[in-house]
């Protein structure tokens, strides 16, 4: 069907109406995650590299540090669970022995110069629950397993997981950046020093010496928001008269449309998002430039309550229509 | 009275058409309260609705669209998908405070206006 047309007309002389519309490109954004500290300043983490890649990033918090150094040794089918008393790294590496000769009941638990604990029983008769006794009886240590097993022979371990009281790693694939801190003991400061001596794809941020608490521990979060760059495109644009071009700074969906030739005045300026999902962005016009014959339209981000980019796609543009005078 | 007078644009061959409809809570709209020619409405779901252009259509330029309530409230329209096939442009009703889509009553002053700008040259 085609609709008779009639000519345009203004009640002001003078008048050029200049519809246009044009689509949307991004900046690149790094992907971070925020841990949300109770006492204060929050701790962020941030991907080294822009882009979709850093939303792949791990993040975890637990409040596990200053682990105690401790070792398991097979007694008969028991076996004992032994901890040094002193939470830390310095204990790790400790040798504990049990050497036969002693007497049931008597069993007699001792350390060298070193540190090592060397525990006498009684071959064939001395049971869990004894040896344990006697581990339990040194000032330093501690087994809490109990049994009637025996055992024979020279039985040892040697201890290991000991950790400060604020340590991070990073392993795995995805990469995984994990924090362990201790309740009421570790402060932000501390924890992102460990982050960023432990990472090298992610970068932590925050200050202060307020201190984490078991609470702020989270499980393994992603880390979000990372955009690839996608450029402004001008096969995007319609409407004649004009040009396009992203402006402003990264993350603020601004842009300032640059009229081909001067008009003397702009008397109307209507700006509409077109958005494919319905959202709370409205699309705001800004600054008009007559001598540089540019006018800014910026996107509005209700929720967030700040300028901001709507994705690159498909129905996500903004129209307008201009009305200058000749 | 003021004398009319020619209006231009930069860009030949391309048309503007004019219009508001009364949308109708949660019910269809009714045509016979639409303004301009041209163009019917239905309304898609919940604050959602859609117009059919009738005219011969090679593109869309630029379209925009607002909302008219008689009683001032946290709400806006945009506009959502266009399809140039079937000459159908969706325009949202957005409410702030509900975060969503949302119906507008009926009522002589709650109306989406809305401009279309299109090319009708092959």
């Amino acid at each position: 069907m085609v609709l008779t047309r009639y000519p345009y007309k203004s009640v002001s002389p003078n008048r050029v109406l200049i519809p246009g519309q044009f689509g949307f490109c991004t900046v690149a954004e790094y992907a971070s995650y925020t841990l949300a500290v109770a006492s204060g300043t929050n701790i962020t983490i941030t991907a080294d590299s822009s882009g979709t890649g850093g939303n792949d990033l791990d993040f975890q918090a637990t409040a596990d540090g200053n682990a105690k150094a401790s070792c398991t040794i097979t007694f008969g089918t028991d076996t004992l669970a032994i901890s040094h008393n002193d939470a830390g790294t310095a204990k790790n590496g400790l040798v504990v022995t049990l050497v036969p000769g002693g007497t049931a009941g008597s069993e007699v638990a001792t350390e060298d110069a070193s540190g090592n604990l060397l525990v006498s029983y009684q071959a064939s008769t001395s049971t869990t629950t004894q040896v344990a006794a006697a581990i339990n009886g040194h000032a330093n240590w501690v087994c809490p397993t109990t049994g009637t097993q025996t055992a024979t022979g020279v039985l040892s371990g040697t201890t290991s997981g000991g950790t400060a009281a604020t340590w991070a790693e990073e392993s795995g694939t995805p990469t995984k950046l994990h924090l362990h801190f201790t309740d009421a003991s570790t402060d932000v400061d501390a924890a992102v020093a460990a982050l960023n001596g432990a990472s090298s794809v992610m970068t932590a941020s925050g200050s202060g010496s307020h201190t984490l608490a078991s609470g702020d521990a989270v499980a393994k979060q992603d880390l979000s928001g990372g955009v690839d760059a996608v450029a402004f495109d001008d096969d995007s644009v319609e409407g004649e008269g004009f040009s396009v071009a992203r402006s402003g700074a990264a993350g603020v969906g601004e842009y300032t449309v640059t009229l081909d030739r001067h008009y003397d005045k702009l008397f109307c300026a209507d700006a509409t998002l077109q958005l494919s999902s319905a959202a709370d962005q409205y699309v705001l016009a800004g600054t008009y430039d007559s001598s540089a014959k540019t006018i800014k339209f910026t996107v509005w981000d209700k929720s967030a309550g700040a300028a901001g980019d709507p994705t690159q796609g498909a129905n996500k543009r903004i129209h307008f229509l201009l009305i200058c005078e000749n | 009275m003021a004398m009319l007078k020619d209006a231009q644009t930069t860009q030949d061959g391309i048309a503007f058409l004019h219009g508001s409809f009364r949308p109708n809570g949660s019910s269809a709209v009714d045509n016979d309260n639409n303004e301009g020619t041209g163009f019917t409405v239905a309304r898609g779901g919940t604050g959602t609705f859609t117009i059919t252009f009738s005219d011969k259509w090679t593109g869309l330029i630029a379209a925009g669209a607002s909302l008219q309530l008689a009683s001032a409230d946290d709400k806006f329209v945009e506009l959502g998908a266009f399809t140039l096939a079937s000459k159908t442009l969706v325009i949202n009703v957005w409410d702030v405070s509900d975060a969503a889509v949302a119906d507008v009553a009926s009522n002589a002053n709650n109306k989406i206006h809305f401009w279309v700008c299109y090319n009708y040259r092959s």
